[in-house]
Formats: structure tokens, C-alpha cells, sequence
């Protein structure tokens, strides 16, 4: 029977715990700002045209793009004696809990105005400001995910962990909280208007990013020791060029990017459609439990795919998903009882593969960092990571403005009105738009459309080349190699100090 | 965290905010001192945090379907050294 070379685990249960409790924590707060609820708050409660909200996606988006590798790059260039990545940690939760009550409360504080520029303005800045913040805290945490240990097996189960509790408790604001609230709120069952829940839901983000997001400033570890000759700061962005595997993965995520107009439609789906914002919590409780399958699973699974067939499959089982729902409830997308039990199996199946995908996508960014350390001999964590958060973010930024764009030309208005009290209020409007109702158009939006044009995203990874043998020759490689370069420090300051 | 308040070369009390990777008084690599050292103290620590977590789920596991499942599968215990097809065949 052959020996099975075990690895050393170097990242104890507690640490592995608080790592992913960190990544819940900022979930809990970034969850809101993906393109489900985003576009919702701009265009619904806070009555910014659909037109201005597009813009500012797309503007930032851009800004985003930018801001992310130069972030990876200055962190990549950061040497403390916590690290390069923990005092950005330590440092970032609270400035990024203010700004994120202050975004959250916009419409709140400006409800006695109808002054459309000084909104605009408002939004432009305070979502600024929050990605920011939210940059400079999340580059850096999910780089730690490849510094926290030298062993590849840690780093999974740490990835892991974070996606699982993430899922679970960071989806608690967008699967339980927010569409709860807004039921009450529409409904009248809670005397808080939609300005009112949103502000207190950014409260409550607050209150998790400073509680747990710390977490990993605090008590995680970084273990991998970075090389000693220093990278310029142009060097990194040099580097991303040389490292083909990760310009891969980047494209791939662009040609991804059209199936994430799911979430933007999804909202307001449930909104307009069903009238019933809930539908989504259940239906993403549904999706939760997939997940849960998914992350039991997948040591099993990846012990028979590796990371880039894995990658393949998350793009086609949606795509089928997708397609197969949309045909179901085509005639039928006003009627919750034919497309709530299609979309529940939907999202169970889909679940699973999200799970396997969310770990996937991160351990690949991870496996690049090893191959441009083997190739060249530097390590930059922070900037592949930077590059991981910039697609994810750009992907969720370029969906959520083309999907906002996309509202006047499916039929659907909002209209302001001066209630008697001063305030004023914002009033949708689905009419007709190709000869089919506004509805007909988001049940599409929120399944075939965002299903087929996700297979394009399969494109890159024929040409991907860190698997199977490969990755395992160039990870024992730099396995001899850290161990022959371990020399104790105080003898190499001795002799510079003479 | 402990070992971040002390420079673990000659012991001197390092402030939170103290950012520089050298201590101020021995001028050692507070980053790089003794890497292997707490490499080996590290995986110590989380085989000891594993062999607890395993006891624990031994003590809560009143049917025993971490045991069975292991018999099942010929898989060591966790908590034991011992492989499972030892157990069976005893």
C-alpha cells in the first residue's frame, strides 16, 4: 500500500475559526453593496435616475480596476514586524464601519432634499470612500489566505472556512435581515420607511465589521516569510504581466462578468414581480443548504477534480440551470407557486457548485503565487489577491451598472412625489417593452441571460496549465527550496552589523 | 497576540503601534527571528487544538458515527493511533 506523505498543518482550529469569522464579518457588509441590493437602494429609496446610478457604477467600477492592483502593490511593498498584510487589518475596521453607516444613511439624512445633484454627489462620495476603505481591509485579508501557511492543505481549510461561515453569517443581512425588512416596511407590519431600514441594516454591518472583521488583524498569523530583496513598486504590476496562469483567470472573470446581472435583476424580480421580497431569503436558505453540501464535499471532490476542471463545471451546471428555469416558469414567472419551487431547486444544485467555486477561485489565485515564486523567485501575495478582489469587484460594479442600465430599456420607471409632510417619495413603474410586459423581461434577466452568456468565461481555462502534475512538481520544488534557503536571521544581522 | 508584544530576542516591550520590522533595542528581524522554531511550536500547537477538537467529538458522539464511519471506511480514528483494521481483526 503506498505511504501517503502527510502534510504538516500549521494553522490550529481556533486561528482557522477566526479567519473565517473575519471574512463573515466584512461579507455581512459587503453582501449589501452587491448588485442585488445596490441598484434597489439607489434607484428605489434613494430616487437617483437609473441613467446617474449607471454612470457612478461604471466611473467607480473603473476606479476600482485601478485601485485594487495599486493596492496589492503597496502592500506587496509593506514590511512591518506584524507583516505586510496585518496592519492594514488591524487598522482598517473601523474607518470602514463609519463609512459604511455614513453610505447606508444617505437617503436618511437627505430626505427633506430634492436637490438631485447634492444626491448624486453624496452617493459619488460616500461609495468612494467605503470602497476605500473596504480595498484596504479586503486585498490584504484574502492575500493572507496564501501567507497564513506554507501548507496548501491549511490554506484550503482556511478558504474554505471563511466561504462557509461568510455564506452563513454574512448572508444573514442579505438573505434574512434586508428582504424581511423591506416586506415589513412595504407592507406597513413596521412603522420604518425603506430609508430607515437601510440606514439601521448599515448599523448593524457596522457593528460586524468592527466585532469580527478585527478578528483577523488580531489573531491570524502570517507564516510564509517574504523575500528579503525588495520589489519596486512597478515590478509588481510587471509581474502580473509575466504570470500567465492569473491573466487567465482574469479573463476569464471578464468574460463572466454579463452572468452576474442575475443579482441585479433577482431584486428586483421579487420586488416587482411577486411583490414579496422574502421569496428571496427562503429561496437563498435553499441556496445555503447547497452550499453547506458543497463545502462537506469538497475535500471528496477535489480528490477527483483538480482545480481547473472544477472551474469548468461552475460555469456549465449554472448555464443548464439557468436555461432549464427559465423555460419553466416562461409562461408562468408571475405565479409563485410554479417559479418558487423551480428557482428552490435551482438554487439548492447551484449551491453546491457555488461552494466548490468560491474555495476553487481562491486556492487558484493562491497556486499563481507559488508559480511566479517558482519562476522568478518573488512573492506577491498582494498583488494576485488584489487582482482576485479587483475582477470580483469589477464584475459585480459592471453587472450592477449594465443591469441598472438595462431597466429603462425593459420598461421599467420611477416617478418622485411630495408627500404632505415635506418628504418625498419614489414610485416604480413596470410598463411594456419588445411587445412583452417588464415583467416577462426580468424573469429573463434573472435566468437565461445571465446563464448562457456565463459559458463564455470557459474560454481561458483550455489554455491553463497549473494542474494535475504540473502544480505538484512545481510545489515540491519550492518545498526543497524554502528548506534549503531557512538560515536563522540573527546571524545574517550579526555579520551586517559587523 | 503574546508574541507580538515582546521582542522574543532580548524580551524588550514592544508598543501596538511600534510598525518597524527591527527590535529598537537588539536590532533583530522581529519577523524572520527563529522562523523555523515557530513553524515547529506552531504545528505543535494545532495538533494539540486537533487532538482536542477529536476528543471533544468522541465525547458528543453518542452514536458513534465517527467511529462506524471510520471502521467502514478502514481509516485510522482520529483520536487514536491505532488503524482501524487492527480494531476490526481485535
Amino acid at each position: 500500500m503506498e505511504e501517503k506523505k502527510k502534510e504538516i498543518r500549521y494553522v490550529g482550529v481556533k486561528e482557522n475559526l477566526l479567519f473565517g469569522l473575519a471574512n463573515a464579518g466584512q461579507c455581512f457588509s459587503y453582501n449589501m453593496f452587491t448588485g442585488s441590493y445596490l441598484s434597489l437602494f439607489f434607484v428605489k429609496v434613494f430616487g437617483i435616475p437609473p441613467g446617474a446610478v449607471a454612470t457612478m457604477l461604471l466611473v467607480l467600477g473603473i476606479w476600482d480596476t485601478v485601485n485594487d492592483p495599486i493596492m496589492g502593490g503597496i502592500v506587496d511593498k509593506t514590511h512591518t514586524r506584524y507583516g505586510k498584510l496585518r496592519p492594514y487589518l488591524l487598522l482598517v475596521p473601523i474607518p470602514l464601519a463609519i463609512s459604511t453607516v455614513l453610505f447606508w444613511g444617505g437617503p436618511l439624512l437627505l430626505q427633506n432634499s430634492r436637490d438631485l445633484t447634492l444626491k448624486i454627489v453624496y452617493m459619488y462620495v460616500s461609495y468612494l470612500i467605503w470602497e476605500f476603505f473596504y480595498t484596504l481591509g479586503d486585498v490584504p485579508y484574502w492575500s493572507l489566505s496564501a501567507a497564513l501557511s506554507p501548507s496548501p492543505s491549511d490554506r484550503t481549510r482556511a478558504i474554505a472556512t471563511a466561504r462557509f461561515l461568510s455564506g452563513f453569517i454574512g448572508g444573514i443581512a442579505t438573505v434574512v435581515m434586508l428582504p424581511v425588512l423591506i416586506d415589513m416596511s412595504n407592507h406597513g407590519q413596521i412603522g420604518w420607511s425603506l430609508r430607515e431600514v437601510f440606514a439601521v441594516c448599515g448599523l448593524i454591518s457596522a457593528v460586524f465589521i468592527v466585532g469580527l472583521f478585527s478578528l483577523a488583524g488580531l489573531f491570524v498569523k502570517e507564516r510564509v516569510v517574504q523575500q528579503v530583496e525588495e520589489t519596486s513598486f512597478f515590478d509588481a504590476f510587471r509581474f502580473i504581466g509575466k504570470n500567465k496562469p492569473l491573466l487567465l483567470i482574469i479573463l476569464s472573470n471578464v468574460l463572466g462578468t454579463v452572468s452576474s446581472i442575475a443579482g441585479v435583476f433577482g431584486a428586483f424580480y421579487y420586488t416587482e414581480v411577486l411583490d414579496f421580497m422574502s421569496w428571496s431569503s427562503l429561496l437563498s436558505l435553499i441556496g445555503g443548504l447547497g452550499g453547506g453540501a458543497g463545502m462537506a464535499t469538497i475535500g471528496l471532490i477535489k480528490k477527483r477534480f483538480d482545480n481547473r476542471q472544477l472551474a469548468i463545471i461552475n460555469k456549465i451546471v449554472p448555464a443548464v440551470l439557468g436555461t432549464i428555469a427559465f423555460f419553466c416558469g416562461m409562461r408562468h414567472y408571475e405565479l409563485w407557486y410554479v417559479v418558487i419551487p423551480v428557482i428552490g431547486v435551482k438554487n439548492l444544485i447551484s449551491g453546491v457548485f457555488d461552494a466548490y467555486n468560491s474555495v476553487v477561485s481562491t486556492e487558484m489565485i493562491g497556486d499563481t503565487v507559488d508559480y511566479m515564486e517558482w519562476k522568478t523567485g518573488m512573492r506577491n501575495e498582494g498583488m494576485a489577491f488584489s487582482v482576485l478582489t479587483f475582477v470580483g469587484k469589477m464584475q459585480g460594479r459592471l453587472s450592477t451598472s449594465l443591469g441598472t442600465a438595462l431597466l429603462p430599456l425593459i420598461g421599467y420607471f420611477v416617478t418622485e412625489t411630495v408627500l404632505p409632510d415635506g418628504t418625498v417619495e419614489t414610485v416604480s413603474n413596470c410598463t411594456e417593452a419588445f411587445g412583452r410586459p417588464t415583467q416577462f423581461w426580468l424573469w429573463a434577466f434573472f435566468t437565461i441571460v445571465p446563464a448562457v452568456t456565463g459559458l463564455l468565461a470557459i474560454i481561458p481555462y483550455h489554455f491553463y496549465e497549473l494542474k494535475g502534475d504540473r502544480l505538484r512538481e512545481i510545489r515540491e520544488e519550492m518545498r526543497l527550496r524554502r528548506e534549503a534557503a531557512a538560515v536563522t536571521p540573527t546571524e545574517v544581522l550579526t555579520d551586517e552589523r559587523g | 497576540m503574546k508574541e507580538d508584544k515582546y521582542c522574543p530576542n532580548c524580551g524588550k516591550r514592544l508598543s501596538f503601534f511600534y510598525m518597524k520590522p527591527n527590535c529598537p533595542a537588539c536590532g533583530v528581524d522581529l519577523l524572520r527571528y527563529d522562523y523555523e522554531g515557530r513553524l515547529q511550536r506552531d504545528a505543535e500547537q494545532a495538533a494539540r487544538e486537533v487532538e482536542s477538537l477529536w476528543r471533544f467529538v468522541r465525547k458528543i458522539d453518542k452514536a458513534r458515527l465517527v467511529e462506524r464511519h471510520c471502521l467502514k471506511k478502514g481509516r485510522p480514528l482520529p483520536w487514536e493511533d491505532a488503524p482501524a483494521e487492527e480494531k476490526r481483526e481485535g
